[in-house]
């Protein structure tokens, strides 16, 4: 008697498994398919933030750009591939950085401007 | 007849703001129990709006703002009142309103440091870079030992990705600040130099 190895045992389980409840698997292929389609529109409506960016970069904030590149990071979580628009994620860096900035300074009325000092000078 | 009972607290003697202490009786010397021991209480003097508004700001209380522009109004601290306002704009995040208290500020003192290291602030929130380079190094050639200036500066040219410059910078402020403060910078030290070396 012929020994059949495990990947071969369980390939032939999956297909009677196929044969006796089709519906799963018919479900799941409909359901990545579904999730195909998604992603491609995703990817339209990306390609479509990429050109309005290259018409208008002022328009974009660095807050904007940072939730651009959140979108980029989450969909690549999700493992798609894609990478985003290198100037919208350089942005968005550079937006990261600067929240890491010290803060501002207030002014406490307790000096003279350089305006009184020049005018005392003067006078 | 009724009894008339003396009202423990003195009148005013005059308008205006005073300290509130003063005024104010040991109510347990009343029989009753003070419950307001830890309130704050904040006095000015007479006729100091910007006093009031920078007491009034630094305790996150909202008419700063107004006590700001009464100081305005009243030719008090002009320049001042122009910067804090332009702080409290900023942090409404209304970046243009900011940069015309700002600007509004270096209008009536053009050598307002804490104008141009707040302006440098608005302008890197922005992203307009160039600008905020421009305000970081007026600020430290008028301040050039107040440390923050260098550490933003230098975030902003790793954003221009002139890590040479950054690396200046970043080490001019751990040179000038005290030693806790800057263990982040050495550690984005590290990190720049294995960029540009």
């Amino acid at each position: 008697m012929m020994k059949t190895s495990p990947s071969e045992v369980l390939k032939s389980h999956f297909e009677q498994m196929k044969e006796v409840i089709p519906e799963i698997y018919e479900h799941n292929d409909m359901l990545e398919g579904k999730d195909q389609k998604l992603f491609a529109l995703m990817k339209r409506t990306l390609t479509v933030i990429d050109a309005v960016y290259f018409q208008n970069r002022d328009m974009f904030t660095p807050t904007r750009a940072e939730e651009y590149a959140n979108i980029i990071k989450e969909l690549r979580g999700m493992g798609y591939d894609y990478n985003g628009n290198s100037d919208l994620m350089e942005k968005a860096t550079a937006a990261a950085l600067m929240n890491a900035k010290l803060p501002m300074e207030k002014a406490k009325g307790s000096k003279k401007s350089s305006v009184d000092k020049e005018e005392k000078k003067a006078g | 007849m009724g009894k008339v009972i003396k009202f423990p607290v003195a009148t005013p003697s005059k308008k205006g703001a005073r300290r509130v202490r003063s005024r104010k009786p040991d109510l347990e010397e009343f029989g009753q129990l003070n419950l307001f021991d830890s309130s704050k209480v904040i006095a000015f003097e007479k006729g100091s709006y910007f006093d009031q508004a920078l007491t009034y700001d630094e305790n996150g209380d909202g008419r700063a703002v107004e006590f700001y522009h009464k100081a305005i109004d009243n030719g008090q601290s002009l320049a001042d009142a122009y910067c804090n306002l332009g702080i409290i704009m900023s942090n409404a995040q209304e970046l243009t309103k900011a940069i015309d208290y700002l600007t509004n500020c270096l209008k009536n003192d053009p050598r307002h440091f804490e104008a141009h290291y707040n302006l440098a602030n608005v302008y890197s929130d922005r992203g307009s870079l160039d600008l905020a380079k421009m305000h970081y190094e007026v600020a430290i050639e008028l301040e050039p030992h107040f440390p923050n200036s260098h550490y933003n500066l230098g975030l902003v040219l790793i954003s221009m990705k002139k890590y040479k410059d950054a690396i200046t910078a970043i080490n001019k402020y751990i040179d000038l600040s005290p030693d806790l403060e800057s263990d982040t910078a050495n550690q984005l030290l590290k990190t720049l130099n294995s960029i540009a070396l």
